[in-house]
């Protein structure tokens, strides 16, 4: 081989201008030959690279539209269940109100003592903040106990009587077969402007979030259903699934665990205006089309710099992330994001007495980016 | 051999690759090329079962859209009636002939409501300047059934007056699902969605023609606008009037003249409204012919079976299970008890005869065609073999279209229908299933570890879940009068179930108009006593209340893929049905 080699490359170096060599044609040598197929295989893999990108697309597109089918679905649950007469139903002391009639009928005419007294009335701050229309999340249950795994609870976690559930089983589609999509949702009060006059039944508002299962779930000889739902609850909760599963800083793991062995619930998360993010018009009566000086090294930021990522204020308008952008000169870290549609200048501009009902407050995403995002409004 | 005569005869020839490095070269490139073979392979695939997903996903959104804009403009004027159908009486049926692993017990249920709007018939218009339309139309969604191609039914001319329910002679050659024939397998099925206009009766229907001497077709029970039309949407009804039929020279078809039946899948304008159907119903008593419904039989079973289920099982619950039609309990089972009555005449709105045969594999359906048998007429459906149909007789080609005109989701494998008074399980004990919606339907597990049943189904076997179980109405009370109490939705007011061997595959929910039931049920199922508070009653709230609607129906639909029959995906609808106005809160 080598001799052969030699005697080719004395050739070569025999051969130019010399008229004792004459002209021949002579074949690639093996280095060009693999540079060539490394080369075409490089630009192969890169076709094959486009792949991936072309079923992403494809499974956002198949997600977009499983996703109206759920949310609609989700819509007609919330809005046509007795959530409250089955709340009533398993209320222990009677005469006690449910959690979803306590957030539903206003106690703002009440005293101030008996308003701080009201348990499950606010339990994401002062009763006043709640009364501005705030977005409340409920908490999800993660340990067995009365109520199965997953449950949406509404309500003081404190106290069962005043909680009301919607079980991971309902928020699963499809009911039957292979589930393929969870759906959550948050409260808030539709504030009718009648304040005064003592306790009166306000409208509630869902916004219900519509994600796909996490795709890397690992299942072993069980079926997705059982590791999720763990129907006859023989599961330790290590062993059980979430469908959505996040770490300690509500970050996605996309295996339904909390990225240490355990499971964890990605709930819906709230990012507040001048804390999390900034709004600022260019001009007066100018629309806002970005938010600004989000913080990408804190979990929140990272979680609403997403592409398609969906918001909900608590005006009840829904807004998609359409571009991310790093302003010139910006800290490390901070970026703003381009929304759509934008938002009227109004929401921002405080008028005398403070930020009030009118005024951006929060704005409510869920961590993955969702599939669809309804509003319907409820009665229970 | 010298080097240098080696160059020398090199030099006279081209200089190619050596063996080795050929082998080289191509184990490197195969090596490559069976890696990308492999990712190529997998995309492929990954790309082919998307695609097939996103073409299911899309089909099914359409689904979605037109069962939500139905559901949504359902008209709170009407009834709903639900018919729980395990096909072939729960036998397994594969998808397809390949795939005999597909094979289980499948559902083919039947749903019929009303809408209102502007409805015009969907046949081809013999005269342009003449349309059949109303103002009103009964929808129907369910399986229809093909005919068997080797009969010589299925080529002949299809007729607007058979088949008839009342007649056991007219033999339809439709196998009926899972039978060997052209419904055998699930993939094959076609779901219809058939929209029958209400043109107004007879009395108020256009009669006036449009220029003199031009109209020699007026409307009449049975055309209208140069159309065919049912006289009613009740089979019985359609089947058996007008008394008097209109000559042939009056009818744009010409004789021999018959009833039309929507069963003939022909037919989608009937003359009749609203307001004529719910006379009907609210007024019904037995169908004027007695044995047309084997009503008596399924009575007598479901007294007796009702009595060991509720009279002696629960302690304290005295049912009463039909409203007496004198004063005093009904002591025997009148077969012509209101709410009976009324729920066969709702059955008998289906557009086909179910029941009749369903037991001996002959159920009836709607005719269904995936193409016109024969729609030029040439193979002969116009009487003559290879001629095809006269000008003379344009609605001969427009009947043949008609047979695949309703076809809504070819493929359907599977149509389940569910619905839900709203109530969610409380039950302490089992933690898995509160606060999940329980939904009444015919005995089905659910995945999700909820157990589908009828209304009221399992006091038998779970008399604990009663509470959540029951749907009651508070009505609130009067000072001076009679104490608050909560009426209890009896479930004989929603069911009803046909006789036989068919009872454990066949169920039907019934809502109707107004509830013969009020007010003799309170929620414990004591009485509500004295015949002067039942007078207050009755005075404050009116004579009757609402038939209790459900809140929410739940449609499951499974999709074959025609290019793969062994893959089949499955679809979920909750939708919200339109509430009826009450003036008492359920």
């Amino acid at each position: 081989m080598m001799k052969r080699l030699n005697s080719t490359l004395r050739y070569r170096v025999c051969l130019p201008g010399s008229a004792k060599c004459p002209a021949i044609r002579r074949g690639f040598s093996l280095i060009e030959l693999l540079v060539a197929i490394i080369i075409l295989g490089l630009g192969l893999l890169g076709l094959a690279a486009l792949f991936p990108v072309v079923i992403r697309e494809q499974r956002i597109g198949t997600d977009n539209v499983l996703g109206v089918t759920v949310s609609n679905s989700a819509r007609a649950t919330l809005t046509s269940t007795s959530w409250e007469r089955g709340c009533r139903a398993w209320s222990s002391t009677s005469g006690t109100p449910s959690a979803w009639a306590m957030l539903r009928d206003s106690t703002n005419g009440l005293a101030s003592g008996a308003r701080a007294s009201a348990p499950g009335l606010a339990p994401n701050g002062p009763a006043q903040e709640y009364e501005l229309g705030q977005w409340w999340i409920p908490e999800i249950t993660e340990s067995v106990g009365l109520w199965p795994v997953g449950t949406t609870m509404i309500g003081d976690p404190r106290i069962n009587d005043r909680k009301c559930g919607v079980p991971l089983a309902t928020r699963i589609y499809p009911n039957d077969g292979e589930p393929q999509m969870v759906w959550d949702f948050a409260i808030q009060r539709v504030p009718d402007f009648n304040f005064n006059t003592g306790p009166d039944r306000d409208r509630l508002r869902a916004a219900v979030f519509v994600r796909r299962i996490d795709p890397r779930v690992r299942i072993g000889s069980r079926s997705l259903r059982e590791v999720l739902l763990d129907p006859d609850g023989t599961l330790p909760l290590s062993e059980r699934r979430f469908p959505v599963g996040a770490d300690m800083d509500n970050l996605p793991t996309l295996d339904g665990s909390n990225g240490n062995g355990g499971a964890g619930y990605a709930k819906l998360m709230v990012a507040t205006y001048q804390t999390d993010f900034q709004a600022r018009s260019a001009a007066a009566g100018a629309d806002i089309t970005r938010l600004t000086d989000i913080d990408t090294e804190e979990p929140i930021g990272r979680l609403m710099a997403q592409l398609g990522q969906k918001f909900v204020d608590n005006l009840g308008n829904i807004y998609t992330v359409i571009e991310i952008e790093t302003p010139p000169g910006a800290a490390a870290g901070l970026v703003d994001i381009r929304i759509s549609p934008s938002m009227p200048e109004s929401a921002i501009r405080i008028t005398a007495g403070g930020r009030g009902l009118r005024n951006l407050q929060q704005l409510l995403f869920s961590p993955q980016v969702p599939a669809a995002v309804v509003l319907t409004e409820i009665d229970p | 051999m010298s080097p240098l005569h080696r160059a020398d005869m090199t030099s006279r020839r081209a200089l190619g690759f050596s063996l080795v490095e050929m082998l080289v070269a191509v184990a490197a490139l195969s090596l490559i090329a069976l890696g990308l073979a492999r990712v190529f392979a997998a995309t492929g695939d990954t790309l082919r079962i998307g695609r097939r997903v996103s073409r299911l996903n899309e089909y099914a959104a359409m689904i979605e859209r037109q069962l939500r804009q139905d559901v949504q403009a359902m008209s709170t004027d009407g009834f709903v009636l639900i018919r729980h159908r395990l096909a072939d009486d729960g036998s397994n049926i594969a998808v397809s002939s390949l795939s005999t692993q597909s094979a289980r017990p499948r559902r083919v249920d039947e749903l019929v409501f009303f809408e209102e709007g502007q409805f015009n018939s969907i046949r081809d218009a013999v005269n342009p300047m003449r349309q059949a339309g109303g103002s009103a139309a009964r929808v129907y969604i369910g399986h229809g059934l093909r005919w068997d191609q080797s009969s010589r039914d299925y080529q002949n001319a299809p007729r607007v007056d058979r088949p008839r329910a009342a007649s056991a002679t007219d033999v339809v050659p439709a196998p009926a699902f899972g039978i060997a024939g052209p419904n055998q397998f699930a993939g094959d099925w076609i779901l219809l969605r058939h929209l029958t206009v209400l043109s107004g009766p007879e009395t108020t229907a256009r009669k006036a023609p449009l220029m003199s001497g031009a109209d020699s077709f007026p409307d009449s029970a049975i055309q209208v606008g140069w159309q065919p039309a049912l006289s009613s949407v009740f089979q019985w009804e359609a089947e058996s009037l007008p008394d008097t039929l209109p000559t042939a020279a009056s009818l744009v078809r010409g004789g021999p003249v018959g009833r039309p039946v929507s069963a003939s899948g022909l037919v989608d304008v009937a003359t009749t409204d609203l307001t004529e159907i719910r006379s009907t119903i609210t007024d019904a008593r037995a169908p004027r012919v007695s044995g047309i419904r084997n009503i008596s039989q399924s009575i007598d079973q479901d007294l007796a079976e009702d009595e060991a289920i509720l009279g002696s099982q629960i302690p304290g619950v005295a049912y009463r299970w039909v409203l007496p039609r004198s004063a005093g309990r009904l002591g025997t089972p009148d077969w012509d008890a209101p709410v009976r009555a009324m729920q066969a005449w709702m059955v008998d709105a289906l557009p086909a005869a179910s029941d009749i045969g369903a037991a001996s594999g002959q159920e009836r359906r709607v005719r269904a065609e995936a193409l016109p048998p024969d729609y030029l007429g040439t193979i002969g459906a116009s009487g003559v073999e290879g001629q095809a149909f006269q000008e003379t007789q344009p609605w001969r080609r427009t009947d043949q279209t008609m047979l695949t005109a309703s076809n809504f989701v070819p493929g359907c494998s599977e149509f389940i229908v569910e619905w839900s008074f709203g109530n969610v399980y409380t039950d302490a004990a089992d933690p898995d299933l509160r606060g999940q919606i329980i939904w009444h339907g015919l005995e089905r597990d659910v995945a999700d570890g909820t157990q589908v049943l009828p209304y009221l189904g399992n006091l038998l076997t779970d008399p604990q879940d009663r509470a959540a179980q029951q749907y009651t109405i508070d009505v609130p009370s009067i000072t001076g009068a009679f104490a608050a109490f909560r009426y209890r939705v009896p479930h004989e007011l929603i069911h009803y179930a046909p006789p036989g061997t068919m009872r454990d595959s066949t169920l039907y929910s019934c809502f109707g108009y107004v509830d013969p039931f009020w007010p003799y049920h309170d929620a414990g199922g004591v009485d509500l006593n004295t015949a002067a508070e039942r007078a207050q009653i009755l005075g404050q709230y009116g004579q009757s209340i609402p038939w209790a609607w459900p809140k929410l129906i739940r449609i499951t639909i499974t999709l074959s893929d025609p290019n793969e029959p062994n893959v089949e995906q499955t679809y979920q609808y909750v939708l919200e049905v339109p509430k009826r106005p009450g003036r008492i809160k359920g």
